[in-house]
């Protein structure tokens, strides 16, 4: 075959306008946004940015105490002032922002068990109209409620709700309980009918068939799923606290605030130290759960 | 004194077919197949795969309904008393795997109960639910395994699991379906005696799907043979306890290939 067959199999070959007309929409996107003037790259690079970098991690971001203590007395300054901050705020922030997450989490994996029978496609009695008219309203239900991003649901609850708490709990667990509640009944879809079609054809109705053949048989996967999102229950906790709940969201805004940068990033580290703690005991759960079954 | 024992003279629930069609898009995988099956009878259906008999047990049992013809119950049961009343093993056992064997031969009375206290005879069962369980285990010969987690036993021990979940429903009319498909000889000469045993102990009529053809006319009363949906072999036990009907020359034609002596 010559190089002239080649280059004429080569003009030949299958080529997708979509995806050629894709790149070129997404490339000009781009390239508006960047010059479109709401981000002009020339601020990154400015001296005085890189000042203000300078002064934050030399003077904003250090607490005081250890600015004035001699060298050798830093450390002893910076773990003194650490720990103040931590007993007699952080800790009991960082205890609100996990029970939140873990009501939250309890409460959306709730919902989500009640709403999996429901949202399924498959299963005894799953192909009668009625069944998939309800299906079908369940599912969109759940999409509805996991549209709505958490923070704004917040927002909404807390202008309700006497307890800001209850508003970000709330929030989460709608929220998430959408998320949980497409999750499981996908789970629920895929998982082996038999059991579930001989319990019903014995004559249990379509509720216990599910409850008592197919919970128990899926119920790894429902742990699995229940850990990966009070992992991100934990994570939006410390976000949504700063709407007013005492968390360390809260604390966080406050010391923004006051002009404290030195309290905030301690709260940040507090708030890395909770969702990595919250993420390593959700990947050994899960790998827990994983082995027994 | 069972539903069906109530409302049939015989013990067991029996059933008239008339011309009876179930179709599935593009197959009828019954035709015109009429039938009466007596109450308190034992009946074996034989035919090669694809013949119809899961199909004819699905009917039976009420998951299916026919698409032309008739199906009627002799006894007059609504379709709950019904469905509470049959039993069926299936050939894939349709155990709940990760539940406890126990959990899972209670299964076969939630056709009695409503739906939270089927629930709760499930997860929080009774003493005497227990005691009449392992009763049922030990009629099975495995009455140790009452706590085992069910995916934890052999297929043989699996099927007892299931034969004793139909024992302990208390059937009057007993479906079986391939029940001996996976069994060495012996053993299937066993798990067959054992239905057969359960089912005249209790009056109720068994109707039992097997590919063995010496072991449908050595235990059943009647046997059925199926072909492409069709009833092309009806045989009953003669006075001298033969199925005379059952001969190789029908054997052939019912499975189109030739067959040695019955």
């Amino acid at each position: 075959m010559s190089a002239k067959d080649v280059e004429r199999l080569r003009r030949a070959r299958e080529r997708s306008p979509f995806l050629r007309w894709t790149a070129a929409v997404l490339a000009g996107t781009a390239l508006l946004a960047w010059v479109g003037g709401t981000v002009d790259a020339t601020d990154l690079f400015q001296s005085r940015r890189a000042d203000n970098l300078v002064r934050f991690l030399s003077v904003d971001a250090m607490p005081p105490a250890v600015r004035d203590a001699a060298g050798a007395e830093k450390l002893g300054a910076l773990w003194a002032w650490a720990r103040d901050l931590v007993a007699s705020r952080y800790l009991s922030a960082a205890a609100a922002t996990l029970a939140v997450a873990i009501v939250a989490a309890i409460l959306a994996s709730f919902a989500g068990a009640c709403l999996a029978p429901l949202t399924a496609r498959s299963g005894p009695g799953a192909s009668s109209r009625p069944r998939r008219a309800v299906s079908f309203l369940a599912r969109l239900g759940c999409v509805l409620c996991r549209a709505v991003p958490e923070y704004m649901l917040a927002f909404l609850l807390g202008a309700l709700l006497p307890s800001a708490a209850w508003a970000c709990i709330l929030a989460l667990a709608i929220h998430n309980g959408g998320i949980l509640g497409r999750l499981y009944g996908e789970t629920l879809e895929n998982a082996d009918q038999r059991a579930a079609r001989a319990w019903h054809l014995a004559g249990a109705g379509r509720l216990v068939a599910t409850v008592g053949a197919l919970f128990p048989a899926v119920l790894p996967r429902f742990l699995t799923y229940f850990f990966y999102r009070l992992e991100t229950c934990v994570r939006e906790s410390t976000v949504l606290g700063m709407l007013g709940f005492v968390s360390l969201g809260h604390w966080i805004v406050q010391a923004r605030a006051a002009g404290h940068y030195d309290e905030m990033l301690l709260a940040f580290g507090m708030g890395a130290i909770i969702v990595l703690s919250a993420d390593l005991a959700s990947w050994i759960a899960r790998r827990a759960v994983r082995d027994a079954s | 004194m069972t539903i069906c024992s109530r409302k049939s003279p015989a013990g067991g629930i029996g059933f008239e077919l008339e011309e009876v069609t179930v179709a599935f898009p593009g197959k009828a995988a019954l035709e015109d197949v009429s039938l009466t099956l007596e109450p308190g009878s034992t009946v074996a259906l034989i035919g090669p795969s694809g013949a119809g008999k899961t199909t004819l047990l699905r009917l039976l049992a009420g998951a299916l309904e026919p698409t032309g013809g008739a199906l009627r119950d002799m006894g007059g049961v609504t379709r709950a008393q019904r469905a509470a009343a049959t039993g069926f093993i299936h050939q894939d056992h349709a155990l709940v795997p990760v539940l406890r064997v126990l959990q899972n031969v209670l299964a076969g009375r939630l056709g009695r109960y409503g739906a939270l206290r089927g629930l709760r005879s499930v997860y929080f069962p009774s003493r005497a639910d227990v005691e009449a369980v392992h009763a049922a285990l030990l009629r099975v010969g495995i009455g140790e395994l009452l706590y085992r987690r069910t995916d934890r036993l052999s297929g043989g021990e699996q099927q007892r699991v299931a034969i004793a979940r139909a024992l302990f429903q208390e059937p009057c009319l007993l479906l079986c379906d391939e029940p001996v498909a996976s069994l060495d000889p012996a053993r299937s000469r066993d798990v067959i005696q054992l239905l057969i045993d359960l089912a005249e102990e209790r009056g109720a009529t068994l109707v039992t799907s097997v590919h063995d053809e010496r072991l449908a006319g050595r235990y059943f009363d009647r046997v059925i043979g199926l072909r492409e949906g069709r009833i092309v072999l009806d045989s009953s036990r003669s006075e001298s306890g033969q199925h005379e009907a059952l001969t190789p020359a029908a054997l052939e034609d019912l499975y189109g290939i030739v067959r040695g002596d019955s």
